[in-house]
């Protein structure tokens, strides 16, 4: 086992990542802090909750974006009653009330979602992109043309919400592997 | 003469400490102290000698693994299923009411479904298995009569208040020339054996490795719901979707949750067919 001195107090040590005369970390032998990126995880405690922080942080932009979908949901309910109380367009209602009536139920569900998204980013973010995808799907098939409309958005909402998938699963390993 | 006689007179006297000097400042120059905090999380062990923290953690660890024994599976196998399947409703869009590309998509579907449950075999096959108790198959299709009368109430009260259509799903068949046959079989069994196996058997237990078991049960569900694309249907396919899966969990068997969901969907065709 390798013998290092402390560089806050100057005792020895032997092994381990903390000192054991002062508590304070120590290098790991491999050459100063290790940077963890990508899908590796903190091996140390210290490590641990730095990167516990900024994977919760990461996870957490799911419900900025989830926000940012009911707020457009809501938007386009808005619109769509506008549209449809104009006096001088004839409404089928039998078509236009369940599209009002999907479209409200949508952005509750992503207001709901946002709110889950506070309290537990991971499993709102699956829901979130599910629904958010199968929407936008479902425009699609029923209009091509749809899909082009607010490309840039969807793409963003899309991209942070798989980010923070991603950051929400890796947060779950590192808490599992640290025995939370 | 024993070992200590053996020693080189000589040296043994080099390294002796003169009579008088204090024999522990020998002590404390060869043993280093006693540590004051864990070498491995920094955590101060207040006059112990192993960690608290350290231990602990390493029950909390071993509690963990021994609550999760099952290999765990990427989660992007749920999500990548889920997609498949919507994907595939896709086909319908080409031709709406064409009952025959209906069959082809409803055929693709369970192909689909079978090669997940061929790849989750070691979380899906235990699934098949009949509940302990028959009990629960009785129960199984007594939910799906009640599910099928709280979505005939809800969608009853939809239709009455904002004068919304409820749509029928047996009349292209019959228009098509098919007997009540193909309608049992498309409507009734195969999305009661194949929705059943993908949400609870696959994406279910997928997700149940990676989320609490009350997450996992409530994003199966919502998937399940979205995968209708119907907003009116969501609220009963998410109804349906959290009694099955909560089933299955209960059970460790897929059957209750397959009969809850054919029997609800029995009940649908009935309607049209024979009470309609």
């Amino acid at each position: 086992m390798s013998v290092a001195s402390c560089p806050h107090c100057g005792a020895s040590v032997s092994g381990g990542s903390f000192c054991g005369s002062c508590g304070k970390a120590v290098s790991a032998g491999t050459g100063g802090p290790q940077i963890v990126t990508g899908g590796k995880i903190a091996s140390t405690g210290a490590g641990a909750r730095l990167q516990s922080e900024e994977l919760a942080k990461k996870a957490r932009s799911a419900a900025t974006a989830l926000l940012a979908v009911a707020i457009l949901s809501a938007i386009a309910l808005a619109l769509l009653a506008v549209l449809f109380n104009q006096p001088d367009l004839r409404v089928d209602w039998s078509i236009a009330t369940p599209m009002l009536i999907g479209q409200a139920l949508v952005t509750v569900i992503f207001f709901g979602l946002w709110i889950w998204a506070r309290q537990s980013p991971l499993p709102a973010a699956i829901v979130g992109l599910v629904l958010y995808v199968s929407l936008v799907a479902l425009n699609a098939f029923l209009d091509p043309a749809t899909i082009a409309h607010g490309i840039i958005v969807k793409v963003i909402i899309v991209v942070v919400l798989i980010r923070a998938i991603s950051a929400g699963l890796q947060h779950r390993q590192l808490l599992e592997a640290h025995g939370h | 003469m024993n070992d200590f006689d053996n020693h080189d007179d000589a040296d043994f006297s080099a390294r002796r400490k003169p009579v008088g000097e204090p024999i522990e400042a020998e002590v404390v120059e060869y043993l280093s102290p006693a540590p004051a905090f864990c070498q491995d999380c920094g955590t101060p062990l207040e006059g112990a000698f192993s960690c608290r923290v350290c231990a602990e953690r390493q029950q909390r660890k071993a509690a963990n693994a021994r609550a999760r024994p099952r290999e765990t599976s990427s989660i992007t196998s749920a999500v990548v299923l889920y997609f498949v399947l919507l994907s595939s409703f896709a086909i319908l869009f080409l031709d709406p009411g064409n009952v025959n590309l209906e069959i082809a998509v409803g055929i693709l579907d369970a192909l689909i479904v079978l090669i997940w449950v061929v790849v989750h075999r070691k979380q899906v096959v235990p699934l098949m298995k009949l509940p302990s108790n028959p009990l629960w198959l009785i129960a199984g299709l007594a939910t799906g009569i009640v599910t099928f009368l709280v979505t005939h109430f809800f969608l009853e009260v939809v239709s009455a208040a904002f004068n919304v259509p409820i749509i029928r799903m047996t009349d292209e068949y019959f228009a098509a020339g098919y007997t009540v046959v193909i309608p049992l079989l498309m409507i009734v069994l195969q999305p009661a054996i194949v929705e059943e196996f993908a949400f609870r058997g696959v994406i279910f237990n997928v997700l149940n490795d990676h989320l609490t078991l009350k997450e996992a049960m409530l994003v199966s569900a919502c998937m399940f719901a979205v995968l209708h694309l119907s907003p009116l249907a969501f609220p009963h396919t998410f109804l349906i979707g959290i009694l099955a899966v909560m089933m299955t969990y209960r059970t460790g068997s897929i059957w209750p949750g397959v009969l809850l969901h054919g029997m609800h969907n029995f009940l649908v065709l009935a309607e049209e067919v024979w009470w309609g």
